[in-house]
């Protein structure tokens, strides 16, 4: 095949859409515009309109940052890490991976302003922020984290738009992208190399950054006088947490994407069976974390870890804490081994379940330890309004559009890449013997 | 291009859909019990005996200005008539509860007498005010789970009395009040040892088995400014809100602070439209004191204290800050620099091979081949 010939299968989602996705597209918008207009009247009413108080002032917001910044980590490992491994079978998909980190971090940066309350004073960060303060190191990490992102992201598709841009015709916008991207490359030998070498360097530069960015949220608890969150093993926790979720939101959008534009000959079982191991290692050390955590702190039996915990296994939250616990680790466990429910049906529900209790656990982690009295004559009570609600499912919404959007303008399996691995000497044979073209 | 319109009216039809469904409203919080006049006792769900004083958990309460402390109420109509009290209190030696013995009042009062270590029940009655321990005199230990807890420099303490107890020597109590009760802090004085009680407050009369009215329970937030010198004014900032975390306003909150003497009280204020009120203190000498704020509770309101404590002298005023700030900001910047320095690297890799003459012949010559 031509080096400038792009291949039809992976084109034919920018070439033809159809009615569905529109629809779709107007489905999520009108979430979106339910959201902003949640946010309106939160602006208008102040923080009076949620059920965010004193005792409790990071509910499912903060919640909800703690998860996208999770999922963000997607990107990183099955990226960096797989690329910097040399593990060829990444390729089919890595830009899915590192899209969702693009689109979780802007995401999430967005939380801490909503909970603020009043965005200006977002500017007291830069007016009076001390480089002491966890919440600086947050800032600064998560805007370091996206930018390097942004970059990584955006070197990998150079090829692909100076394919589409000498190919097809996509439109002004589009066009107007590729051009953007790839006005200059030519594909030589020289440029090939240029582009290998700073994909390394980010490969290898963003594997830690990705790692102190959730190291440094997990920090923002973990520095807080708190029961249930002063604790050394939040960094280790929060970062397998967020490649746990991060893996499990990219196996989704796989059987999605693998679905609907129709990629079986490039997402094969393979894929799945080798990110459902890597789940289910994760899974492992995430009960063990999980463990550890709740024993050390039930074995200690201080009076406020005893109420922690009262209200965590048999209180007002246990029914969350269960339902994560066995629905959200002990499930995804079995479906994980069992070579019967090995399947990427099974491997699809594991990982839905496992992306609902990593929520329910960032939920977890945030409002008890809120709730529980710093003293003995105020235990704090939330109960989350239409008003966050609305918002966090714009969040969501949000993230699928752009996800959609996104594949709608690049392809969203990189065709170099895949085209490389298929002219390497030796090629890998998939499971089934399927080997991508 | 042409369907952009069309995505927007579909998108502004699924969204007034979506705004015509009610949307998911939080539910009413529960509210509260309280009066203006005598207390009472309510009838309800029994307490929880854990230390801690969760909202609703007690539905009438009272503070005591005159022994600072707090005491909360919730009567159950069980065969025992079980009185369930929470209290709230800077005390660190015994804090009393006193309640009328006999239907008929004739002096002598049941008591349980708490501190961290121990919960005793006695009496005293009208001619000795002196503790006698139930268990000497042949009674039976009439108090039901008592459990302690303690909080920085105060106690809580959660116990049940039987108003109706088997126990002669303790409450016979058949009949609704009102019954006195009496709340005192008692220490051993003196080289023989004689127990003195050496704050009580005045007496007060309870009802038993009423039901709640509305009400809320309230919080007071105590706010103190980092240690300054002795003799140096303190401003003290209180803030007082429902537990709908409404500021209260136009609510009197008084302060006081604990001294080798007692209690100094340093003023009643009035708290402003955003439910702050704040007092200046100036202690004549270095050291840590014990700082309370009170609410007294008022009509549809329950009664709240908070304590805090202030360190006056070159402890309280400097905050040591480790590790060493500049450290940190010089760490932070190296790190940070050093990813940045990357990210332009990469991006100037890429820059300078894409813009390399050679590159540019190439590209002409596919072009015009």
């Amino acid at each position: 095949m031509d080096e400038m010939e792009a291949d039809p299968v992976l084109v034919a989602p920018l070439r033809r859409t159809t009615w569905r996705f529109y629809v779709m597209c107007a489905g999520l918008l009108a979430v979106v515009a339910l959201g902003v207009y949640a946010y309106v009247t939160q602006l208008s009413g102040g923080l009076a309109v949620t059920g965010l108080n004193d005792t409790i002032s990071w509910g499912i917001y903060i919640s909800n940052f703690v998860f996208f910044i999770g999922i963000s980590h997607a990107g990183t490992l099955i990226s960096a890490i797989l690329r910097v491994t040399n593990a060829d079978w990444r390729r089919p998909i890595t830009r899915m991976a590192e899209s969702i980190t693009v689109i979780a971090i802007a995401i999430a940066a967005v939380f801490p302003l909503i909970d603020l309350g009043r965005p200006d004073r977002l500017l007291n960060v830069f007016a009076y922020g001390r480089l002491q303060s966890a919440i600086l190191w947050d800032f600064l990490s998560i805007a370091t984290y996206l930018t390097g992102s942004i970059l990584y992201l955006s070197l990998p598709m150079i090829p692909d738009a100076a394919i589409l841009r000498a190919k097809h015709s996509l439109g002004r916008f589009r066009n107007f992208l590729y051009n953007l991207l790839a006005k200059r490359w030519t594909g030589s030998r020289r440029q090939k190399m240029g582009l290998e070498k700073a994909i390394g360097i980010m490969a290898i530069v963003i594997i830690p950054v990705a790692v102190s960015v959730h190291t440094v949220v997990s920090w923002i608890f973990g520095m807080t006088l708190r029961v249930g969150w002063h604790t050394a093993i939040y960094g280790p926790y929060f970062v397998v947490g967020a490649i746990f979720s991060g893996i499990a939101t990219l196996l989704i959008a796989m059987a999605v994407f693998r679905r609907v534009y129709h990629l079986e000959k490039y997402i094969t079982v393979k894929h799945f069976r080798n990110l459902g191991l890597l789940l289910l290692a994760l899974d492992i050390v995430i009960i063990y974390f999980t463990l550890s955590e709740y024993l050390t702190a039930a074995y200690g039996a201080e009076e406020q870890d005893v109420a922690w915990l009262n209200a965590l296994w048999t209180g007002p939250f246990s029914l969350l804490f269960w339902s994560m616990v066995v629905g959200g680790f002990v499930v995804p466990a079995f479906l994980l081994s069992w070579r019967r429910t090995r399947t990427i049906g099974g491997i699809v529900a594991a990982a839905i379940l496992i992306d609902v209790a990593m929520w329910v656990e960032r939920f977890l982690i945030v409002v008890p330890s809120m709730a529980t009295p710093q003293v003995p004559f105020d235990w704090g009570v939330y109960q989350p309004t239409w008003v966050e609600w609305s918002i966090t499912a714009a969040s969501f919404a949000a993230f699928a559009l752009l996800y959609a959007v996104f594949s709608k303008v690049f392809p969203i399996v990189s065709m170099w890449e895949v085209r490389e691995e298929s002219q390497a000497p030796a090629p890998a044979p998939s499971v089934e013997g399927e080997v991508p073209a | 291009m042409k369907r952009i319109p069309a995505i927007l009216a579909l998108t502004a039809a699924l969204l007034l859909a979506i705004l015509a469904v009610p949307g998911p409203l939080a539910p009413a919080r529960v509210a509260e019990a309280h009066h203006s006049g005598e207390l009472l006792c309510p009838n309800e769900i029994e307490p929880i005996h854990d230390g801690i004083l969760h909202p609703g958990e007690y539905h009438e309460n009272s503070f005591d200005p005159r022994t600072k402390v707090l005491v909360s109420f919730g009567c159950v109509d069980d065969a025992a008539r079980m009185m369930h009290v929470a209290l709230v209190t800077p005390w660190a030696h015994w804090t009393e509860l006193r309640v009328q013995a006999a239907e008929a009042w004739n002096g002598d009062m049941n008591v349980v007498r708490t501190s961290k270590d121990a919960v005793e029940d006695g009496f005293v009655n009208s001619t000795s005010t002196r503790f006698v321990d139930d268990l000497d005199l042949g009674g039976s230990y009439d108090v039901y789970n008592p459990v302690s807890k303690q909080v920085g420099d105060v106690y809580v303490y959660e116990f049940g009395l039987p108003l109706l107890s088997q126990d002669d020597l303790d409450c016979q109590l058949t009949g609704n009040g009102s019954f006195y009760f009496q709340l005192a802090y008692v220490t051993v004085a003196g080289m023989d040892g004689q127990e003195s009680a050496l704050v009580e407050s005045d007496p007060q009369v309870i009802r038993f088995g009423h039901g709640p009215r509305e009400g809320l329970a309230t919080s007071v937030e105590l706010s103190l400014p980092p240690g300054g010198e002795a003799g140096e004014a303190s401003e003290i900032i209180v803030g007082v809100r429902d537990e709908t975390d409404a500021p209260l306003a136009a609510r009197p909150v008084s302060v006081f602070a604990r001294t080798a003497f007692g209690f100094l009280d340093l003023g009643t204020a009035y708290t402003n439209e955003q439910g702050v009120a704040s007092v200046e203190y100036a202690p004549l000498g270095e050291g840590e004191f014990l700082i309370g704020a009170a609410f007294a509770g008022g009509p549809d309101l329950l009664a709240s204290v908070s304590w805090l404590r202030l360190v006056v002298g070159p402890d309280g005023a400097s905050v040591a800050l480790t590790p060493e700030p500049r450290f940190i900001e010089t760490v932070i910047a190296l790190v940070l620099g050093g990813v940045w320095v990357t990210f332009g690297y990469s991006f100037y890799i890429v820059r300078t091979a894409l813009r390399d003459p050679k590159d540019r012949r190439h590209r002409d010559r596919k072009s015009e081949g």
